[in-house]
């Protein structure tokens, strides 16, 4: 279905011809001699009621209906598992995926692979886990085309390879290696974690240092979000909370009881807790509940190399950002300018010279939709929210915006 | 015998007192309100006859239980996980359909028995089932319904008035011991469909699966198999005391007295001789428990069963949006099975009885996968099913696939 993979079941069964057109049997399984490793050595063929090994390199073309080879027939022993070889249908398809607790979690219903650009290498990129790959495998492929939603309905769940470690020992399971995670990246992480049990989504957070905790963990879908926040001890659910950015920790915290919501706000720092619930306080799909309290913002009786300097020596803490806001005496807005402008300009160039006073922007009660249609039509990434006595609230960004069209579809 | 006695000391007596053994447990879960229902029309309609029949299938019971806790020991896995992972996702997800067919019948005979039971106490069987199914659903998502089991464990033991009842009703005792002992076969399609409900009503698809998944969850080492052993046969041996009399006290006062049994009710004239006019009211109570103790728990285990064949979450701390296609599972079986007992045209015992009958039926596709995973040496190693225990093991695997043939052929028109 998808581009340029291709599922383990779909190629049992095949059969296998050599150079001279002879039938030498049919594939049963695919080896690899290092399991650390995602490269296909060889393909196992039942030939005459045994198994052989071929080495993959002599296949011509892995996708085809039938699979020649060439050359010289080469076969080879295989070692078994205690030689670090692994055979992908007898070692992990059906198999159980059990978490590092030796808990059950589930089961792989298929295994996804990928041909390489001359379709003569397959590299292993995961294990399916979800419904959808039981029915494939039954024969009953077919409804995914007939209801194009099936797949959507029934979770088509792969747990990447690199996360899969097969244990040795008479009986063979697979578990997910947590030491591994920690250097994915965050988004990354989120895919997985969204892909496994809900047991393990809690003990893989649990696992992680508190701030990789909720990078990774602002990224998750926000019901799964609800769903692993209720499992988590109290504690620790205020601290990752207290590690996401304000906007991120009200949408989720909006979607949870009235009774959780306060009791983890008291858990968290007065100042956090005051910040996420002003934003709750806004009407869902409004300036108000997607902005964020993250932005920068300065006085306007500063020079450039002062605003230079504060950046520099709050890098650390600041947030992805392109404009600065310049402030009066009051509070008020009364300007823009960007980083662009700001390196451009020499030093010891009071602000209120560089900046733009003609500013875009929006009330807390706007609609994301007009947002949008404003930050495309005006080519900015993010638009300032104001109250009535233009003192800025927060700040509405892309790709808050972004995220926001793309879930909910 | 001595010696074997002496070997039990006290902490593991503490041990069954405490969990009161998963194979008493399981044993009484047999008696289940189904199970009343088929050893009494057994005893009302061919009277001693089929006392045989039961001893079989007790011995059979017996056998294959034991087969469940080894493996369930040795290999440390359910039984759906074993299918799975040896003969590959088409032929357990036959095995899954099987069982959840099987299982859709028995909840079905639950429901049946508890419209019954209540019915006798004057409430309607269309109340009782609607408000059932949903209160049955309720609670088994909601609480954990299975610690329950020991107070359903405990209010099982009034089925022993059935002893007392069937030892008071003068039953003629010779013609019962020979009839046990001394097989004799009637070819007639009530006599092959009442057998086959007799034995699938005692041994059970279900029962082969959690038996296993009992053990496995107990994590019980090697060293407490003879224990193990000792717990299933003791609730084999119960299963087959308490079904014996119930099938001679129904044979003493209605087969003996040439009555019949046409509604669930009738049956309850087996507790006279022992409660008089309050023998209906007894029966009620029995067989309310009798469905409630299996409602508690054989939907639930055989949805735990499908979603490890299956790699899908289960367990009732999960939300549904985690567990969906568990709690399908449950809700489906519940909701088929209230359906078929509210449709107008079945009758209650008709759904007891027929239900067991479909256990029968099914039960050799399941006992085929167990007797080749209990022989493969790279599974069970040293433990495997060998000698005389296999031979015994394959016999009873063979006849129940013929008894079951033989059925499913009774009713092609040309079986008369």
């Amino acid at each position: 279905m998808e581009q340029g993979i291709i599922y383990l079941s779909s190629l049992l069964g095949k059969k296998i011809y050599d150079a001279k057109g002879h039938l030498v049997g049919q594939l049963v399984d695919l080896a690899l001699l290092n399991h650390y490793a995602s490269g296909v050595t060889d393909i196992i063929v039942k030939s005459d009621g045994k198994k052989i090994a071929i080495p993959i390199s002599q296949v011509k073309d892995i996708t085809a209906a039938k699979l020649k080879l060439s050359g010289e027939l080469v076969t080879h022993e295989l070692k078994g598992l205690a030689g670090r070889e692994i055979l992908l249908v007898k070692n992990i398809l059906d198999q159980q995926v059990v978490d590092i607790n030796g808990r059950k979690v589930v089961r792989v219903n298929d295994i996804v692979l990928e041909p390489g650009p001359e379709k003569k290498t397959l590299r292993v990129l995961g294990v399916e886990v979800g419904t959808a790959g039981i029915l494939r495998r039954l024969g009953l492929g077919g409804l995914f085309k007939v209801v194009p939603k099936v797949g959507v309905i029934l979770g088509k769940k792969m747990l990447p390879w690199e996360l899969i470690e097969p244990l040795e020992g008479g009986e063979l399971r697979v578990k997910i290696a947590h030491q591994k995670m920690g250097q994915l990246h965050p988004a990354d992480l989120a895919d997985i974690i969204e892909k496994v049990g809900s047991d393990e989504r809690v003990s893989i957070l649990k696992d992680l240092n508190r701030e990789k905790a909720a990078d990774a963990f602002q990224e998750i879908a926000p019901q799964i979000q609800s769903a692993i926040i209720k499992k988590m001890p109290k504690e620790r659910a205020a601290e990752v909370i207290g590690e996401m950015d304000p906007d991120k920790a009200a949408d989720l915290l909006s979607n949870l009881s009235r009774s959780f919501t306060l009791e983890l706000l008291n858990r968290l720092p007065r100042k956090k807790s005051i910040e996420i619930k002003s934003l709750l306080s806004y009407e869902e799909n409004t300036a108000g509940a997607l902005m964020t309290s993250m932005f920068v913002k300065v006085n306007k009786n500063l020079k450039t190399s002062d605003v230079l300097t504060l950046l520099r020596e709050q890098a650390e803490n600041a947030p992805n950002f392109y404009y600065v806001y310049v402030a009066d005496d009051k509070d008020r807005l009364v300007g823009v300018f960007d980083l662009r402008k700001l390196i451009g300009t020499p030093f010891d160039i009071p602000i209120a010279k560089i900046m733009s006073r003609r500013i875009n922007t929006i009330g807390p009660r706007m609609h994301k939709k007009r947002i949008a249609q404003l930050l495309t039509k005006y080519n900015l990434l993010s638009l300032p929210v104001v109250d009535k006595n233009r003192q800025i609230l927060g700040v509405v960004k892309i790709d808050d915006i972004l995220e926001e069209f793309f879930t909910s579809e | 015998m001595q010696r074997l006695f002496g070997r039990f000391n006290k902490p593991y007596l503490l041990f069954i007192l405490a969990t009161l053994g998963p194979g008493l447990i399981a044993g009484f879960v047999d008696n289940d309100a189904p199970g009343i229902a088929t050893y009494s029309l057994a005893g009302a309609h061919f009277g001693y006859s089929l006392l045989w029949v039961l001893l079989v299938a007790v011995f059979e019971l017996a056998l294959l239980q034991e087969l469940g806790i080894r493996m369930g020991i040795v290999t440390g896995k359910g039984l759906a996980s074993l299918i799975r992972e040896n003969f590959g996702l088409r032929w357990a997800a036959l095995a899954m359909v099987v069982l959840f067919i099987a299982n859709i019948g028995t909840v079905a005979g639950e429901l049946a028995g508890l419209a019954a039971a209540l019915h006798i106490f004057h409430i309607p069987v269309l109340i009782t089932v609607t408000a059932a199914a949903i209160i049955i659903f309720w609670l088994l998502t909601r609480f954990n319904f299975r610690k329950a089991e020991t107070l359903f464990l405990l209010i099982s033991f009034i089925y022993f008035v059935y002893v007392i009842s069937g030892i008071k009703a003068h039953p003629d005792w010779l013609l019962a011991a020979k009839n046990t002992f001394v097989p004799s076969i009637q070819i007639s399609k009530p006599f092959l469909f009442t057998t086959i409900a007799l034995v699938g009503t005692t041994v059970t698809p279900w029962g082969q699966f959690l038996i296993q998944s009992f053990m496995v969850d107990k994590r019980l080492g090697l060293e407490h198999l003879k224990y193990a052993r000792l717990d299933v046969f003791l609730g084999s041996f119960f299963v087959g005391f308490i079904a014996f009399f119930i099938m001679v006290a129904t044979a003493a006062t209605i087969w003996a007295h040439g009555l019949h049994v046409e509604t669930v009710a009738d049956a309850a004239v087996a507790l006279r001789p022992f409660a008089g006019s309050l023998a209906s009211n007894l029966f009620a109570i029995g067989l309310l428990n009798a469905s409630l103790f299996g409602l508690a728990i054989i939907p639930l285990s055989t949805a735990y069963v499908i979603s490890e064949g299956f790699g899908w979450e289960s367990g009732i701390n999960k939300s549904f949006r985690e567990a969906r296609e568990f709690y399908l599972l449950i809700a489906i079986s519940i909701a088929v099975g209230a359906a078929i007992v509210a449709f107008p045209h079945f009758n209650l015992l008709s759904i007891l009885f027929v239900s067991q009958a479909l256990n029968g039926l099914l039960l050799p596709v399941i006992l085929i996968f167990v007797l080749i995973l209990a022989t493969n040496e790279e599974i069970m190693g040293e433990y495997r099913n060998r000698g005389w225990v296999n031979v015994l093991t394959i016999l009873t695997v063979a006849s129940l696939s013929i008894l079951s043939l033989l059925t499913a052929f009774s009713f092609l028109p040309i079986f008369k």
